[in-house]
């Protein structure tokens, strides 16, 4: 079925040489709930109320499609509780060295996650949806039997996107660019790699190992070496945080935002914007009941997206009828991660086959 | 690019040998403009380009982004195959005339005005600042990679690529000058972005004296000659991790930094002698430099501020 594409089956093999790489616990664990802490200032929930009419409004304005509006006044906006968290959040993910730069590191994640971001979805005719889809869904395949961080994944597809934007590659070498992208995510955010006979061997020797390190210089220079990107990951880890979400509400917001991975209409979106609906939509798809503290820091995690409400429902509008259809489709690579036990089943949640009745929800 | 770079980029001169291989003043052919290219030859092995040269030169493109008023344009990289264990790296900077080098050696006596020495210093401290905020360190910072433009901008030149050629320095034997050198580069102690300030309170020096502070001909003269001005530092100081032993200088105990910079001011002394501390840990870092009395009085006119 996936022709071009080598089976999983068939790839299995090599893997074993390699070695698991270390997982770093922190990074991956849910983030845990603190139920013992007091929310003394509820000013974000002012904010959250202009956010549910606005959804309830159905307002889409297109302007605010591209900007986080909100981050030119985010300064004055945010409660100083709301940066409090923000700090303590970052500190907790490891994300940051020192804790005194927090609030800087995150103001710069906000203000340069814009600058990575693709101007239009705009692919190459040859490069079809269909293409696209199957091509990222082998790649999330490999991705998952390299072991590589998540982070790598989100590179990967980013570099591809971007490579494809701006080098001429034929269709016979899009697998070839596909594998490239990852190698190079790797390069730039694992601690080990793997060998280039290997990736050879998982795309079944249709390329030399020449010509996959001539595609490497292909793609750095067609990038000019630009490989810097900020994963949505991080900003997803940092709004569950704040939210206190729990251990399941983070397992299918990651499932829903790697989704959108295969979602051409989802390039254009901020990494913030993708993480901010994944978890929004997380949310109303699991219907935890809710705690007066849990909806407090609900609602002051909701308040960085003041502004791009339309932009997130539309999101959300994306990823739902992605889920809807995810285990009946072909390329259903992580349909089948996020099935597993550890990620504790979420993408075979009942509530994610019916998406009329979630898209309902949703507006 | 990569095919086209030797199109694109038309040479028109070699502008200095440079510690790391030839700088080559050159034209783009697109836009007209004039560019220094700088290449690396790194070894590439069967797995294609190194890591380190990867993220390094990420990083370098990262940096870019922001666009630092003090840190030099770095507008294309392009790889290119060699051999098969050699892939030719090019960086496109902007080309700038004048270095602080030639800038000093053309101003006429008296020498520049305490004013524009300050308004240079805010500059290039500026750069170091954003520099060691994203975690770069220069590593070699030197009038010759200081670069002034015609409207007196500063900007700082060949930052960050020490690491990406380090691994193929042992190739080529350079003799790299020792004169901007911290005292913990030349016992060959660890070292971190303090090196920069070091080198920096060399140039503030040179600055008034239109001549270097410390022109050591070996480790060993130079670390004499920066004990002569600053003093034997006391045993505690005296970094564990090096076989240099203290016994091997004579006790001198610090002289007045104005009796080799004459023309500085009080405020200026006081930081000249922040930046030429001893111990790193002790160094005054960019920021707080930024900040020192030094440039707090009448407001000086400024080309940038970030």
């Amino acid at each position: 079925r996936r022709a071009p594409l080598r089976t999983w089956a068939n790839a299995c093999g090599p893997i074993d040489r390699w070695q698991p790489v270390e997982v770093d616990e922190s990074r991956m664990a849910p983030v845990k709930m603190e139920p013992e802490r007091r929310w003394g200032d509820k000013s974000g929930c002012i904010i959250l109320s202009s956010f549910s009419s606005c959804i309830a409004d159905g307002c889409v304005e297109e302007h605010v499609l591209h900007g986080m509006q909100g981050l030119h006044s985010l300064q004055a906006l945010v409660p100083s509780l709301l940066r409090h968290e923000i700090e303590r959040a970052l500190e907790k993910l490891n994300l940051i060295e020192d804790g005194v730069y927090a609030w800087e590191m995150f103001l710069e994640m906000m203000r340069t996650q814009s600058w990575n971001s693709l101007p239009n979805a705009d692919m190459p005719r040859h490069f079809t949806e269909t293409t696209r889809v199957i091509l990222v869904d082998w790649l999330i395949q490999v991705h998952e039997m390299l072991h590589f961080q998540e982070d790598t994944l989100y590179l990967a597809i980013h570099l591809l996107n971007r490579s494809l934007q701006l080098i001429k590659v034929t269709t016979a070498n899009l697998q070839l660019l596909g594998m490239v992208c990852l190698f190079l995510a790797a390069k730039k955010e694992e601690c080990l790699l793997p060998e280039v006979s290997g990736l050879c061997y998982l795309m079944d020797h249709t390329y030399t190992k020449h010509q996959l390190l001539r595609m490497e210089r292909k793609v750095l220079c067609g990038l000019k070496f630009n490989l810097s990107f900020c994963p949505p990951l991080h900003f997803l880890f940092l709004l569950a945080s704040i939210a206190r979400c729990s251990p399941k509400v983070v397992w299918m917001a990651r499932y829903l935002m790697e989704l959108s991975l295969l979602e051409i209409q989802c390039l254009v979106f901020l990494p913030m914007q993708l993480a901010g609906a994944a978890l929004c939509l997380s949310r109303r798809v699991l219907q935890e009941p809710s705690t007066p503290e849990g909806e407090a820091a609900w609602c002051l995690a909701s308040s960085i997206h003041v502004g791009s409400e339309p932009t997130l429902l539309k999101i959300m509008h994306i990823l739902a009828s992605a889920a809807a259809k995810a285990h009946s489709r072909e390329t259903c690579a992580s349909f089948i991660k996020f099935s597993s036990s550890e990620t504790l089943h979420v993408s075979r949640h009942p509530n994610l086959k019916n998406a009329s009745a979630l898209l309902g929800m949703c507006t | 690019m990569a095919d086209t770079a030797g199109i694109q980029y038309e040479p028109v001169a070699e502008i200095g040998g440079g510690a790391y291989g030839t700088v080559y003043k050159a034209r783009d052919t697109e836009s007209g403009q004039f560019v220094a290219l700088k290449s690396v030859r790194v070894q590439t092995d069967q797995n294609g380009l190194p890591i380190s040269t990867v993220r390094e030169v990420a990083l370098l493109r990262r940096l870019e982004q922001f666009d630092h008023p003090n840190v030099v344009r770095l507008m294309d990289v392009c790889a290119t195959q060699r051999t098969d264990q050699e892939t030719k790296v090019t960086l496109v900077f902007e080309h700038v005339d004048q270095d602080l080098k030639t800038y000093l050696e053309r101003t006429p006596a008296p020498g520049l005005a305490p004013d524009r020495i300050k308004d240079l210093m805010r500059q290039l401290l500026c750069g170091l600042a954003f520099l060691h905020s994203n975690r770069v360190m220069h590593r070699d910072l030197k009038p010759e990679n200081i670069l002034v433009t015609s409207q007196g901008q500063v900007k700082l030149a060949d930052f960050g690529l020490a690491r990406i050629y380090s691994c193929h320095m042992a190739l080529t034997p350079v003799v790299v000058t020792l004169w901007y050198r911290p005292p913990e580069v030349l016992l060959q102690s660890s070292y971190a972005t303090p090196v920069d300030i070091w080198s920096t309170g060399c140039i503030f020096a040179e600055m008034f004296r239109r001549k270097p502070l410390f022109c050591g001909e070996s480790e060993v003269d130079q670390l004499g000659k920066i004990f002569e001005v600053i003093g034997l530092p006391p045993e505690e100081e005296w970094p564990t991790d090096v076989t240099l032993s203290r016994k091997n200088f004579p006790p001198v105990t610090p002289r007045s930094i104005t009796d080799f910079v004459p023309e500085i001011n009080e405020q200026g002394a006081q930081l000249l002698l922040k930046m030429l501390t001893f111990d790193p840990l002790k160094r005054i870092s960019a920021l707080s430099a930024l900040e020192h009395s030094y440039f707090q009085d009448e407001e000086t006119l400024t080309q940038t501020k970030s």
